[in-house]
């Protein structure tokens, strides 16, 4: 197999054959059939997201709008619409209450997810495949596309998973200094209040333009427009998968011999 | 010369007319002795200075006026009551008083209720402008006169008095005598004074800011004294200013923190900005507020290179952040651009 995620991995570490990832639909045709005259059926698709993931997706997400928004109104607070929406929410009180709990929900689900990553079987093999390889490198210093191969996570995924964690941590860990104002200023000074505050503030445009902006674009718009619904179902097409992900791809079919043929 | 007859000849008949106006009264009331005895037995001077008087803006009025009720002499057993300047002093006269709503501002302000309210100590039209000694309030004589003011309603407000004379503001006015800065009537108003639990007032909560603004906004005024409108900015951009202006009622406003009748230089060991006192300024609010809340600025403007790390971080954010924006938008574009050619290419070898 091609690609330093080869098959040694898949081998040492058979997590598909716990039955999650490799959980197939039920098919109304027989498996041979599927990709005959290179035409796959949209309906033969793998778990590609369990339900507990998913559901740590949207927890997310919420966290996020809830942070965005009532956050961006207090940085463009001279904004009409920061101003419509501070007085629709009740003001500024409310504001900062949506904020904490925005923040209460993010470091909840982010502390759980640590947990998952580390506790869990599936966790850990999930993990070990975000990590960085020979061939992200290989992408991220612009080589051809075709040469590389990914697995699981392609390179843009595996920064995005990673920009999530840094930008979480650090916004998180920044947000409850400069929600316990009082403490903060006491133990350290104003002015490391004021520079949290800074990097709290242009810290959250960051995180919106790579989080929203590019995420948005690279799941929704670049392969699956107007929305990929696996992050709603779970599911992907094989043939996305061999598109996207050929190294799972062959993975799941040496794991699971007879649901397709190369 | 025959101009200068006819002139004569209106003028100094004028002139004897105008004194004539108040030549009976002023035979017994220009003893410096003089006094009535009230019904309660106090005595009370009813002695009146000649010369203000003919200098005053009523001047060319007769002393039966205003004091209506006197209208006989001697007048020992007529009830005499209070001057009612009301009597030409409303808005739409045609007596030669000045034109202004500020008259029945007066009676919606809180010495007006008070005084509706029947509370003795409650200040009239005379107690601020004065009897007989009535000027305009450019004429330095006048009790209303800017440089006056304190001393007016310091009358009565004792403590404010005291307050403000030792503040930056008081000792500019009063010892200095630079008029630039405010006396009381600049942030409380004159007709229109209302408790500062009233969100109308000058004073109120949420309008303290626009009050000192409406001095330490103005570039060109601060920059007579050496000084920017740094703090207006700053605060109006700062999470205080923010949530005021959201209305929100427990937030620091400028007098919070810089004190009223008694703002003082931060130098000023006796400044409740003493970077000593802060600790106490801030505990007002912020629980458990020590030194360190005294270490850094509170107005800080993170585009000034005066904030120092502040500034160079913020910085440093905003060319990372651009810097981002660019090469995303660069990716996606050129992305969609490749995406786009590889879908055409599909097609066409399909066909």
């Amino acid at each position: 197999m091609p690609g330093p995620e080869n098959g040694a991995e898949a081998g040492s570490h058979p997590v598909e054959n716990d039955g999650k990832l490799g959980r197939c639909r039920e098919k109304t045709r027989p498996d041979n059939q599927i990709f005959l005259g290179g035409k796959m059926n949209e309906n033969n698709t793998i778990i590609r997201f369990t339900l507990n993931e998913r559901i740590q997706h949207i927890l997310i997400i919420i966290a996020f709008i809830m942070l965005f928004v009532s956050g961006f109104a207090l940085k463009y607070s001279n904004n009409p619409v920061s101003e419509w929406l501070i007085q629709l929410i009740g003001g500024m009180e409310n504001r900062s209450t949506i904020h904490h709990l925005g923040g209460i929900l993010l470091i909840v689900v982010g502390l759980y997810h640590i947990f998952y990553l580390m506790v869990t079987t599936r966790g850990r093999d999930q993990l070990r495949r975000l990590l960085f390889r020979s061939s992200d490198r290989k992408a991220l210093l612009f080589f051809k596309r075709q040469s590389i191969l990914h697995g699981r996570f392609t390179t843009r995924q595996k920064l995005q998973f990673w920009l999530v964690v840094g930008g979480s941590l650090s916004m998180g860990a920044s947000g409850l200094l400069i929600w316990f104002h009082d403490e903060t200023m006491s133990l350290f000074s104003k002015w490391f209040w004021d520079f949290l505050f800074v990097l709290h503030s242009h810290g959250a445009m960051l995180v919106f333009l790579v989080i929203v902006i590019w995420h948005m674009y690279d799941v929704h718009f670049r392969e699956a427009f107007p929305m990929d619904k696996s992050w709603l179902n779970g599911k992907i097409s094989l043939e996305r998968l061999k598109k996207e992900h050929p190294l799972e791809y062959d993975e799941y079919i040496s794991t699971h011999p007879g649901k397709g043929e190369e | 010369m025959k101009n200068k007859l006819i002139f004569l000849l209106f003028f100094i008949p004028g002139l004897l007319f105008a004194q004539n106006q108040i030549r009976k009264c002023i035979i017994c009331h220009q003893k410096p002795d003089i006094h009535k005895v009230m019904p309660t037995g106090i005595e009370r001077s009813v002695y009146v200075d000649k010369k203000i008087l003919r200098s005053s803006v009523h001047r060319n009025l007769k002393c039966q006026d205003c004091h209506v009720d006197v209208t006989s002499i001697p007048h020992q057993g007529l009830k005499i009551g209070r001057v009612n300047c009301a009597r030409c002093h409303f808005n739409g006269n045609n007596l030669g008083a000045p034109n202004s709503p500020m008259y029945q501002l007066f009676w919606g302000s809180v010495h007006g209720k008070k005084l509706k309210a029947g509370d003795p100590k409650a200040p009239r039209c005379q107690t601020c402008h004065g009897g007989h000694n009535v000027f305009k309030p450019t004429d330095p004589r006048s009790t209303v006169y800017k440089k006056n003011i304190p001393a007016t309603c310091g009358q009565c407000h004792k403590k404010e008095l005291h307050d403000y004379s030792g503040s930056v503001h008081g000792v500019a006015i009063l010892k200095k005598g630079i008029m630039n800065v405010p006396v009381c009537t600049d942030c409380h108003g004159k007709h229109d004074v209302y408790s500062s639990n009233m969100s109308k007032s000058h004073t109120s909560k949420q309008n303290v800011p626009d009050t000192c603004m409406s001095c330490h906004d103005n570039y060109g005024l601060m920059r007579k004294f050496k000084m920017t409108t740094n703090q207006a900015d700053t605060y109006s951009k700062s999470f205080h200013g923010i949530a005021l202006r959201f209305g929100e009622k427990t937030v620091a406003n400028c007098a919070s923190c810089h004190g009223t009748h008694n703002i003082r230089r931060q130098s000023d060991p006796k400044s409740s900005i003493n970077p000593a006192n802060i600790p106490k300024t801030c505990g007002q609010c912020h629980k458990g507020a020590n030194k360190n809340f005294a270490k850094g600025k509170i107005h800080l403007n993170p585009e000034n290179k005066s904030s120092g790390l502040v500034y160079y971080i913020s910085n440093f954010f905003f060319w990372l952040t651009t810097l981002t924006m660019l090469a995303l938008f660069a990716h996606i574009l050129l992305d969609l651009r490749r995406k786009l050619k590889e879908k055409k290419e599909e097609r066409e070898t399909h066909k």
